[in-house]
Formats: C-alpha cells, structure tokens, sequence
C-alpha cells in the first residue's frame, strides 16, 4: 500500500515536473532560436537606391541596412533606434546615439559619422547628389556641433517642428545613415557595388528591381526588442508584381510572406487582428495582419489656389462653379461614402479628417463623425448657388500602388454627383504623371482632382506641404498661410495640436477637400510565421526583421 | 551580292538610328525623371534640385546631342533608378535569364511545332490533323498572362510541382518548365501551320512520289526527305520568332517575376529611367533588325532572283 503510494506519488511528482519544464516559456526578451531562411514575396519596395547620400525616393531596403534615428514600435510609440536621446529647442536639435553602435565595417557610428552622413544626405559633400528633402533640411540647418562621441547638437535657423520627422525616419522613413567614412573612400559608384550598412543585415545578393537577398549580421549591436539580431540567417525578398501570383507563391509554401494581397482575396483569410495582432491565429495554413489606413484617399477642389499662382487661365476657368464654395459643399453632401467603404471589403477606414488616420494632429472626434450624406440638401445648395440644373464638369485621378479602390470610389462618387444633375467625366491618369504635370503649371487636372497621400504619421509635415503658399500641393488661403507659418515656428505641442485643428477646421470650412476614406494593406503569412509584430498603422514600418517562424522550411 | 548585303546593313543602321530616336522622343515627350522618381509631396525646392543634378533643364536638343554622342562612343549613361549602375551593365545582368527563357520557349514549341505539323501532313484532315490544329489554335488564342496564371493554380498550388518565381539562379532548370511553356505555347500553333502547309507541299512533289515509288520506308520519306527539304520558310519564321520572343517576354516574365530584360524594359519605361529603357530597345531593336538582315542575306544566296530584285 506504502509501496503504491509513494509510486503514484513518484509519478505525479514526475508529472508535474516534464509540465513545469513544457509550460516554462521563453523570455519576451529571450531571441528566438535561429533558423536558415525567411522568403518574402513583395509587390515592391519602393526605390532601388541604397546609398543614403543619393536617395532621391523612400525604398524599404535600406531599412534592414543602414541606420535610422528613430522608429515606432508596435504600439505606435516612437522608440530610439540610432538615436537614444533626442530634443529640439529654439536652439537647434540635440541627439545622443547608442554608444555600442558600429557598422559592418568596424567604423564607429559616432556623433562625427552622423554629421558626415547629415552633411552627404544633404547633397554638402562632392560627388553625392543628396537626398530627398536636402533643400528643406538644409534651409533649416545652421551649423553641427561635437559635444561627445556619441553627442550631436544641430543648431537651426528656426524652431521647425517639420524638420525632425525628416531626418528621424519615424514618421516616414526618409532619411538613413550610413559609414561615412567608407562612402567618403569608396564613392558613389564603389558603394552600390558593395554596399555595406551598419544595421541588422547586409546584402549578400542584389538584383536591383528583382530580388535581394540579405545576410543577418551576427555582429549587430542593436539590443531593443524591436531591433536586434534577426532571428532568420537569410532573408530574401522576391517582387512579384502581380497579386495573384503573390499569392500562389504563399499558398505553394514558397514564400512565408507576401505582402499586399488583394482585398477579393485576404476578406477569406484568418485575420490576426480577431486575436492578438500580429500573432499567427492558428486558424488554418495561411493568416493575415492589415496595415492600417496607410493610404489617405480625398477630393480636392484646387481651381481657387490655380487661378490664385497663376497656374489656370481665367478666361478659361474664371466662372467655374467649383470656385463657388456652395457648389463645393453641395458635390460632398452628395457623396454616399458608405457605398464607397462597401467597395472595400473593410478595408477601408472612414477619416473626415484631413489628416491621416490617428496621426499627430488627427481629432478622433472629428474624423469620426459620421460622414454628411444629404443630396436633397446638396440640390437645394446647388439651386441657391445659381445651378439648379446641374452642370457638366471632370474630375481626375490616378491609381496609386498600395492605394487602391480608387477607380471605385470615383465611378461611384460620379454617379453620385449625376443624381444632382452634375455630370462628371471621369478621366484616369498615369499615377507617375499625375502630380507632376499638375505641379508643372500644366494643371491638366482642373477642377475636380482625387488626391492621395502615403502615410504620414506627423500632420505637421502635411500642413507644410499642403495648406501653405510655399507647399508643394497648396491648398491655402492668407488664414491658413499664417496657421501654417506660425505651426513651422513652435515647438510647443499643444499650440501646434491647436494650430493643426484651426488649419484643418478652416480647410474644410472652404470645402476644398472632401476626405474619403483612408486604405489599409493586408499581409499574408503561412502558417509557419508565428508571428510579425509591427505597429497598426504606418506601411513604412515593415519590421521584417522582427519576424519570428517555426523549424526550418 | 555585295552590294545588295551593304544596302540591307545600310538600311538596318538607319533603321536602329530611327527607333533609337524614336525612343528618346516619346520617353521625354512622357515628362522629366524627376517627378517620377521624386514621392507625390516633394518639395519645390528639392524637385529643382534634382532637375539640375541630372542635366534635365537642358533643351532637349542638346539633350539629343549627348545622346547620339554617347551612343557613338558605346555608352549608354547612368540608370537613374538603381543607383547610376551603368545602363549597358544593368542590361546585360538580365540578359541571360531571358536567352534562356526564349530559349527554352523556342525550343519547346519548335520540337512540338515541328512533330505536330510533320505529323498532322501527313494524314491530312484526319482526328489527329483536327486535333493538332485545334490545340495549336487554343494555345495561341489564350493569353498569356491567363495561361501562366492557370499552369501556376495547377502544378505550384494544387499538385504542388513545380516552382513559379525566380529565375535559373535561384530555381535552377526547374523554374524555367512553367515560364518556358506559357510562352511557347504562344509559337507552337504558328510553328505547327508553316511546317504542315510546308510540307503538304512537299509531300505533293515529284521527287517525293519517286522515293515512295522506289519502296523507301514512310518514316525516312517524311523526317529525312520530306522536312528537309520543307525546313527553308520554316527556319526563316523560327529566326523571326525568336527575335520577337526575346523582346516580347514581358508578360510572362511579370507573372513568373523571371529576371529577364521584359521586365527590365517595364520597370525603366515606369520610372522614366531613359537610359536603361533607351539600352533595351536599342539592343531588342538591333537583334530583330540583325536576324531579319541575316534571312534576307540567307534566301539572296539561296534564290538569287531575290538579289536581282532587290
């Protein structure tokens, strides 16, 4: 009886122990167990350029080689990457790196090697062209100052509050950094031929425009739970420009990711955000994780701001009834926006803001009120403003990659707007030509335009080149001018968060935007990826290094 | 003779020289690189600076100067969308993976054009003739894009087979099945005719009767006496189809995401990358203009009425 008790006792003791021992989980902060070979099927990634003092366009490669400041984690919080500390005063930017930061080379990543690569990505050092937004970054630049090995402080012109989201690449990845001292020996030409990085990977194989293989490498210093040692040897990365085959490519196991499936297609698939986001679901072979509101979708009337620079013939467009801001109000009253979000599969996030969805300076109240659908009203508008039987009109737009239902929205919106007696002529464009030719004084576009932003996780950066006589696409009258001027000259968040709620009240007091919807993207993933954290929103943060799989393919 | 070959050289440079201009004018005639390259909310100020960097504020003349200049001395400038690589060095990186696509593609509906049409002519109007004819017909009227979609759905996804992107460096000789039978399938009907109506010809021809008089065994008749002799427009459509092949391969390439010069061509005329876009269809244009020089040279020495002709 002892005999048997002290056995069962033996056995349970056993028992509970193999359980501990199984249940006992890995560390969150433990890395992963290292496999050979992550496989990524992509519709693109954006610019084929890798050195960082010649990047005229955001591209995703030089996310997983070379450094940036700043970035988000997957709760939409700015974390350091390069950059541990950072303020801006009236006085100019303070930045303090990560004191084990090194690149692949041996070259200390120190405060001397950022202003090197500021002053190269700023088109300052010979035989480099600079990078995308030099001009801006270095009209706001005044002069560097050393104050420690891994201390830089800039002093600037002016207390812009546009500039950091520049060089901090966590808003929208625009600038990187990369050893200066081997891109200053080597040159231009030297450095795309052997590139060489200081972050997680390097380049092992580059066929630019077709496929990239990268090497993890295993000297990384990178110690955040966001960015450290990846746990994949290799990861490759395959463009696939076509979604169907995309897709083929995850259903055959041959990719363990593709991203941008289409909407007729990812609606059917599990979708983490059911559980935990991110996480594989468990609920068949293939799972999906939606990128959030990354494309901003809207109608602009921007004749006014045409005839205003010079840009339209006011013979020609002089007495167009979109000048009139009654006809303005009346074509958005009009438009059923629910109908459009439909064409979506759920895809589509509904933003009256002008700004992108939960960005700095989006007011949740605003953006989500519900959207002002009245044509009855919208006829009575158009009958006061002199057009009681409508009028004839055309309206633009171009399909822009990773933005989509676009074609949709508009053949709905023109249908919408012939219910009022306004016939709109849709007519399609190159999306490469669109804003160019427009922004080139040929404002081929007029009167009705469908713009489209890539996301942007600081509105202030929108109000700069949006809402003001010196911006880019300039919708602005004399009031939101000075919103905008006095928004770039303070650093004091809950003045700009005011001044960004005036500049947007008073855009769309003038009805000169009619906000649509914000698109999101879906990422698909076979069921040997456990799991992809990465924030909700913001397609420019893939975090594929922070891919985490099971076994070996 | 030889002065009939300097014509046709003469009349083929003239020809590169037109398509290259012709290139040139409609890639500029499309709008500045800058604003392609630049995202939709670049500022003014760094638009100008770019347009100055690379030279496209100059007038397009001068632009044209450089060009032919260049183009003279062998050089086909920097691409402007992957990182200032040279345009020729960009080029030919993705040449072999489209030689050994077309390759492939030809060989595959050459053999199967040839065996279909030998074959079919000899039992003509028969199930086998119609059947032939049928599947050939089906194959070139189905496009391409459609056919490479469904062979994907079938041997990647359902049987799980065969792979459907990458080319020969990272697939090896597997990758190629399903890329080179989308494509060749597009050949297979037109190789299929020419080599039956060539040799319905040739089966009706005196010296044919005579060697099956003699009590020749069939099989030697057709394959060794008859094709032979059939072979002269058929190979002249083979040289003709492959040079269109090696330009032609866009499609397929996108689906397959093969590393050839088609995709290279769409993803320059995209970017307004000119001087890649310009090196592809100057080398394309070249190589159909080549092959074409070549038959004509190969009949004026076999028919010399054509050189008398011409």
């Amino acid at each position: 009886m002892r005999h048997q008790l002290l056995r069962r006792l033996s056995i349970l003791t056993s028992c509970l122990l193999v359980g501990v021992l199984v249940w006992s989980p890995a560390s969150a902060a433990d890395p992963p167990a290292s496999v050979n070979q992550l496989i990524i099927a992509m519709d693109g990634w954006g610019s084929d350029l890798i050195d960082p003092w010649e990047f005229a366009q955001p591209g995703f490669i030089a996310d997983y080689l070379n450094l940036r400041l700043l970035t988000r984690d997957e709760n939409m919080k700015v974390q350091p990457l390069w950059a541990v500390e950072w303020s801006q005063s009236d006085q100019g930017i303070d930045i303090k790196l990560h004191p084990k930061a090194t690149c692949q080379n041996g070259e200390k990543a120190d405060a001397a090697m950022l202003q090197k690569s500021l002053e190269g990505s700023m088109g300052l050092i010979e035989g480099f062209k600079g990078a995308l937004n030099a001009a801006k970054v270095k009209a706001a630049f005044e002069a560097f100052e050393v104050r420690g090995d891994h201390h830089l402080f800039i002093k600037t012109k002016s207390p812009d509050p546009g500039v950091v989201p520049i060089i901090g690449g966590h808003n929208y990845h625009l600038w990187w950094y990369g050893p200066a001292q081997y891109l200053l020996k080597v040159g231009h030409a030297e450095y795309v031929k052997n590139p060489l990085g200081c972050g997680p990977y390097k380049i092992k194989e580059y066929k630019p425009g077709d496929r990239v293989l990268f090497e993890r490498w295993e000297e990384f210093w990178g110690d955040y739970p966001y960015w450290r040692k990846p746990q994949h040897k290799t990861m490759e990365w395959l463009k696939v420009p076509d979604g169907a085959a995309r897709y083929a490519l995850l259903r055959s196991k041959q990719a363990d990711m593709a991203t941008v499936v289409p909407f007729a297609i990812a609606k059917d698939l599990p979708r983490s955000e059911d559980g935990k986001r991110g996480v594989n679901p468990k609920k068949g072979p293939l799972w999906t994780q939606t990128l959030r509101a990354n494309g901003k979708m809207q109608v602009a009337f921007d004749l006014e701001m045409a005839l205003k620079e010079g840009k339209a013939d006011p013979a020609k467009w002089g007495n167009d009834p979109t000048l009139n801001p009654k006809v303005r109000e009346a074509l958005a009253l009009a438009i059923d926006k629910q109908a459009i979000l439909k064409t979506g599969y759920g895809f589509l996030i509904p933003n009256e803001s002008i700004y992108n969805y939960n960005s700095y300076g989006w007011r949740k109240e605003r953006a989500e009120q519900p959207a002002p659908y009245d044509p009855q009203r919208a006829k009575k508008l158009l009958a006061e403003a002199g057009y009681p039987n409508g009028f004839e009109t055309t309206a633009h737009f171009a399909e822009f990659a990773g933005r989509p239902n676009q074609k949709e929205a508009m053949d709905i919106i023109a249908s919408n707007w012939k219910a009022i007696g306004v016939t709109v002529q849709v007519v399609e464009h190159d999306p490469f030509k669109y804003y160019a030719e427009q922004d080139a004084g040929k404002r081929a576009y007029l009167p009705i335009n469908e713009w489209t932003w890539g996301r942007q996780e600081n509105g202030i950066f929108i109000a700069q080149i949006a809402y003001a006589s010196t911006g880019f696409r300039s919708l602005y009258n004399d009031k939101t001018d000075a919103l905008v001027k006095e928004l770039s000259q303070t650093l004091d968040e809950p003045k700009q968060l005011a001044l960004l709620a005036e500049i947007e009240d008073e855009v769309l007091r003038n009805h000169w935007i009619v906000p649509l919807y914000d698109a999101s993207a879906v990422y698909a993933y076979t069921d040997r990826v456990l799991e992809h954290p990465m924030p909700e929103f913001g397609a420019h943060f893939l975090d594929l290094n922070r891919i985490v799989v099971s076994g070996e393919r | 003779m030889r002065g009939y070959i300097a014509r046709r050289v003469l009349q083929g440079i003239v020809t590169i020289w037109l398509v290259t201009l012709g290139v040139f004018s409609v890639l500029r005639l499309t709008g500045d690189p800058v604003s392609y390259m630049l995202p939709p909310d670049a500022s003014k100020e760094d638009r100008a600076r770019l347009i100055a960097l690379y030279g496209f504020n100059d007038p397009l003349w001068k632009q044209y100067v450089v060009f032919n200049n260049n183009l003279l001395h062998g050089r086909f400038g920097p691409s402007l969308r992957w990182d200032s690589r040279d345009a020729l060095e960009v080029f030919l990186s993705r040449l072999p993976a489209t030689l050994a696509l077309t390759g492939a593609a030809m060989s595959f509906s050459i053999i199967v054009g040839i065996v279909l049409g030998a074959v079919a002519a000899t039992r003509p109007d028969s199930l086998f003739d119609r059947v032939a004819k049928g599947a050939a017909i089906l194959g070139q009227s189905m496009p391409v894009f459609w056919v490479g979609i469904l062979l994907i759905l079938l041997f990647t996804v359902y049987l799980e087979w065969l792979p459907s992107a990458g080319g020969l460096d990272r697939l090896g000789l597997k990758g190629l099945i399903l890329p080179a039978f989308t494509l060749g399938c597009l050949f297979v009907a037109a190789h299929m005719r020419i080599v039956r109506s060539s040799m319905l010809d040739v089966l009706d021809a005196d010296y044919i009767k005579m060697v099956r008089a003699k009590g020749m065994p069939r099989r030697t008749v057709i394959w060794k006496h008859a094709l032979k002799n059939a072979s002269i427009p058929i190979f002249t459509l083979f040289a003709v189809n492959f040079a269109q092949l090696i330009s032609g391969a866009v499609v397929t390439e996108t689906i397959f995401a093969w590393p050839g010069v088609g995709r290279l061509l769409v993803d320059s005329v995209f970017v307004r990358d000119y001087p890649v876009a310009q090196t592809v269809v100057f080398f394309a244009a070249s190589f159909i203009i080549v092959i074409n020089i070549v038959v004509d040279i190969a009949y004026a020495w076999l028919d010399p009425r054509v050189r008398i002709a011409g």
